[in-house]
């Protein structure tokens, strides 16, 4: 199971309106808890695609590097990337750039809290993309419970 | 001479799990071969069926792009080191 954590989804809600005209995107970091992939927090990037900002979003090398080195150093992993979108379903761009193992996330915003999203995995092999389950879950709601109990 | 190739976390998958692999060749392109052969899928998944690499999958040796080096300059020499780097895109069709 794919947990994500609320917290990541409020960073996305920031994100998005942060630039309400233009593709959000950035860094999924996360780990495997051996029974769950845990979505725990994410890098936001800037969109690289100067031309076509409000369509399609870029993350180049340098950026791609920085992000994995900035996942190791809080000893989390790069999962993958999220990016905005009206429809929030891979089309052919984006299969067309997906890389295997990474977890895509897309999500717009209803209002200013909002976050709808989905999750899905490329296999390369078959090449198409995987519709992921999620489950979202609060880390300050364990953290309380933990004190309380 | 042998020369270390980097890969990015999703390419280990199609090459075993390995984030570094060594191998033999005098240039960047002999090398990139020689790591085509010994990994189908990673070849498969990353070469084009005009025999380049895709666009979006960046090769850098000592950390400059190959695709801005001239040729004499792609000549593998001693330590030297390859890494793997890809570019991140997506968006409306």
């Amino acid at each position: 199971m794919i947990k994500v954590n609320s917290t990541l989804l409020n960073s996305l809600a920031e994100h998005f309106h942060s630039k309400e005209n233009e593709i959000v995107c950035g860094a999924i970091l996360g780990f495997n808890s051996g029974s769950d992939l845990i979505l725990d927090s994410v890098i936001n990037l800037e969109n690289e695609n100067y031309e076509l900002r409000n369509s399609r979003y870029l993350i180049s090398p340098a950026q791609y590097e920085s992000a994995e080195n900035s996942a190791a150093e809080k000893g989390l992993n790069l999962l993958g990337f999220y990016h905005s979108s009206g429809i929030i379903e891979p089309g052919e761009y984006d299969k067309k750039h997906a890389l295997p193992e990474f977890v895509y996330l897309l999500f717009n915003c209803s209002g200013r809290h909002k976050v709808n999203f989905t999750l899905w995995k490329f296999n390369s092999d078959k090449d198409f993309f995987e519709f992921l389950d999620a489950e979202v879950f609060n880390e300050v709601f364990y953290n309380q419970a933990a004190v309380a109990v | 001479m042998r020369v270390k190739v980097f890969l990015p976390l999703p390419l280990r998958t199609l090459a075993n799990g390995k984030k570094v692999i060594e191998l033999e060749g005098e240039t960047v392109g002999e090398v990139i071969n020689n790591l085509f052969e010994k990994y189908y899928r990673l070849g498969k998944f990353i070469g084009t069926d005009g025999g380049r690499i895709k666009s979006t999958i960046n090769i850098y040796l000592n950390g400059k792009d190959v695709r801005f080096l001239r040729d004499e300059e792609k000549i593998i020499g001693i330590e030297d080191q390859l890494k793997i780097i890809p570019t991140i895109a997506g968006g409306r069709d």
